[in-house]
């Protein structure tokens, strides 16, 4: 089925426009940034997309449902631009769980380097996964997404995946390869701050970077009578002392500088980074900043060690 | 459906749609509790919320307000009495 029948068959079962929002943010979970280019060259375009039958009982008009779907995806397409490159990263979807999904251009032949991508509210890295997806080059950069599909901020783990926050990273080893990728880093955003770090220094990676995460200090992974996260990350990071660890936070969120210094008082060595922008109010949602003003390509790639360098013969 | 119901489904919504330093505040405990408003300007609200909040008032309050509905609007409070005038309207009240 195309995208076009696709929008067309969810859209046969909304009756407000509120259903209609609720399918627009489920795609935006998905989408890849070619099939958002697809939908913004045909989605109500004239003759390139028949209009859908709406539901009997929708209370909704077919204009209005066009004003709806062009706006979301004008704001998609407006959102791709402003990263500022030339061309639209090709990468696929590849699902390997109901929470886990490869985002790659050939799966068949690995890149170099795999990006594991922990999630904050919506289930989002904080902003259309078309968006982050654009932000990476996909020649060199395989992305793993991994959703935390109970809403509970990894509490608990990932439904039929692992029962435990910290069993999270493993339990992946079991859905993907590793061993082809020669540079292997978590990026955890928001709720998915410490669950991506607690990954990368539990299985030794090459870098992590928290973009506005929790304090350990909060106790939301602290089992009651049960030994303290912040106490479990010193014991990891002596076992894993080569992780780069970057902890970055807006720089008009006080709560967010809190907790980075909390989370770099309990790993040695970490890099806290304060994310200013020139007459830009930065705050809890730092990368989506960095995005819409073309900077997160080389922000990402500078931190993460997101090199070419086989390609360069380096 | 009470003023005080209408308050815990906005609550709800907001701290499911994670907006930031929503879930805990005192201003969150205030308002569910009715002892005070909340400028929608305190906290960061972004689209994707808004939407979230519009589906999570369709869902349990069975009245539609979209994110049009909500471009004026000020306060939290402002969206229980909108919420609170569609439920009455809806009742026949």
């Amino acid at each position: 089925m195309n995208l076009l029948d696709l929008y067309n068959a969810r859209i046969a079962d909304a009756n407000s426009l509120n259903e209609v929002s609720q399918m627009h943010i489920v795609f935006a979970n998905s989408l890849t940034p070619t099939e958002i280019l697809f939908l913004h060259g045909n989605l109500f375009a004239g003759s390139k997309h028949k209009a859908p039958k709406l539901s009997p009982l929708c209370r909704f008009t077919l204009p209005q449902l066009q004003e709806a779907g062009r706006l979301w995806i004008d704001q998609h397409r407006a959102m791709l631009a402003e990263i500022g490159k030339p061309r639209i990263e090709l990468y696929r979807r590849y699902e390997l769980h109901d929470a886990v999904v490869l985002f790659s251009t050939d799966r068949k032949t690995p890149r170099r380097n795999l990006v594991i991508s922990l999630t904050g509210a919506n289930q989002r890295l904080m902003m259309p996964i078309s968006g982050y997806l654009q932000n990476f080059d996909g020649k060199t950069t395989d992305i793993l997404y991994v959703r935390d599909s109970s809403r509970q901020g990894y509490r608990g783990g990932i439904p039929k995946l692992a029962d435990d926050m910290v069993e999270i990273g493993p339990a992946l080893t079991e859905l993907i390869d590793l061993t082809p990728y020669r540079q292997i880093v978590t990026v955890g955003v928001s709720a998915g701050g410490l669950p991506g770090l607690v990954m990368a220094l539990r299985l030794g990676l090459d870098a992590t970077l928290v973009c506005g995460g929790s304090s350990p200090e909060r106790g939301q992974f602290d089992e009651t009578g049960g030994p303290k996260l912040a106490g479990r990350l010193r014991e990891w990071r002596q076992a894993s002392l080569h992780t780069r660890v970057v902890v970055g936070y807006g720089a008009q969120d006080d709560k967010d500088e809190s907790a980075a210094a909390d989370i770099a008082h309990c790993v040695a060595g970490a890099e806290v980074e304060r994310i200013a922008l020139d007459g830009v109010e930065v705050k809890h949602n730092f990368i989506y900043k960095l995005s819409a003003t073309g900077l997160l390509p080389a922000f990402m790639s500078d931190r993460l060690g997101l090199t070419d360098e086989d390609r360069a013969g380096g | 459906m009470t003023e005080a119901e209408i308050r815990q489904v906005i609550s709800d919504a907001l701290v499911y749609a994670a907006v930031p330093l929503f879930a805990e505040s005192a201003e969150q405990a205030d308002f569910v509790a009715g002892q005070r408003d909340v400028r929608l300007d305190e906290f960061e609200i972004d689209s994707l919320a808004t939407m979230e909040l519009c589906i999570a008032i369709e869902l349990n309050l069975g009245v539609e307000i979209v994110p049009g509905d909500l471009t004026k609007i000020a306060t939290l409070g402002d969206i229980v009495a909108l919420a609170q005038g569609r439920v009455n309207v809806e009742a026949g009240q």
